[in-house]
């Protein structure tokens, strides 16, 4: 009974406080600074679009047929998939800010719950681009 | 638990929280997640270096101008490489402390670690947020001297 009581009720103290009040803050900025450069890079994408499809046909002597559309899929698969993550992650901040500020115990393990999901996906990013990179070094 | 607001003057931090058994269920799967993250950067470092050292150092070098400048490697790509790698252990060394830290907070074997681990991962951030934006901008000056 010890035991399990001592699991189950760490206390947030001052300085754990202070510190995932600041991390909140970085987690934040981060996920803002990150959803901003994806808005910027589907932008330059977008207006950009002919040009370099003139360069990359340059570039590939006139072997381009889809290529351009494989790019475009490409780079919106993994604005969505970055878009998702920054979401998990600025909603981690504010729920973890929320719960440390009223006390809020359900709104702080929501918080955390969300930066959860987030490491979930970055794990499984490197996961796969692991599996990719061994891939490669396998002889054709 | 009634969410209540800290009171004029009153540390807001001070009592009211605590990890219950969700918050204890969610930082160990953090912990567990961060643990992974750093074992494939690590494979994936020794991976980079076994590559750049097993003799397959040369990408590509062409003769056509402009584009294919940016695929040269040699010197120049083991030490961007290398230099990449040390950025990606520091980065990934904060990750680690985080791991192990909260670990050993929720297990009970040193319960104060808690403050101690999450300034780890907010290094971590801190890092990361930084070279995202030093990034960005170095993608900007390139841009800039493309067009």
């Amino acid at each position: 009974m010890e035991e399990q009581k001592s699991l189950f009720e760490i206390e947030v103290d001052d300085n754990a406080g202070k510190e995932m009040n600041e991390l909140s803050k970085w987690t934040k900025l981060f996920g803002i600074i990150v959803l901003c450069l994806i808005a910027i890079c589907i932008l330059f994408l977008a207006f950009s679009w002919n040009r370099l499809d003139e360069v990359i046909t340059v570039e590939a002597a006139g072997e381009t047929a889809g290529l351009m559309g494989v790019v475009a899929v490409i780079v919106i698969i993994v604005a969505v998939i970055a878009g998702i993550m920054m979401f998990f992650l600025v909603r981690s901040a504010n729920r973890i800010r929320r719960g440390l500020h009223n006390r809020d115990q359900l709104e702080f393990n929501d918080g955390l719950a969300d930066l959860k999901t987030f490491f979930v996906f970055m794990g499984i990013f490197s996961i796969l681009s692991l599996l990719s990179n061994l891939f490669n070094l396998i002889p054709s | 638990m009634e969410p209540t607001n800290a009171p004029q003057g009153q540390d807001i931090f001070t009592s009211g929280l605590k990890i219950d058994e969700t918050a204890h269920r969610h930082i160990t799967g953090i912990a567990q997640w961060t643990k992974i993250i750093v074992i494939t950067a690590v494979i994936g470092y020794v991976l980079v270096l076994l590559g750049l050292f097993s003799g397959t150092r040369e990408v590509v070098s062409s003769s056509n101008e402009g584009f294919s400048d940016y695929f040269r490697s040699g010197s120049q790509g083991v030490g961007g490489a290398i230099f990449g790698i040390i950025l990606g252990l520091l980065l990934n060394y904060f990750l680690y402390m985080f791991s192990v830290q909260s670990r050993k907070t929720l297990t009970g074997t040193e319960p104060g670690l808690l403050g101690s681990s999450f300034r780890n991962l907010k290094i971590y951030f801190i890092m990361l947020t930084v070279l995202w934006i030093i990034g960005f901008l170095f993608l900007l000056v390139v841009s800039a001297s493309l067009a």
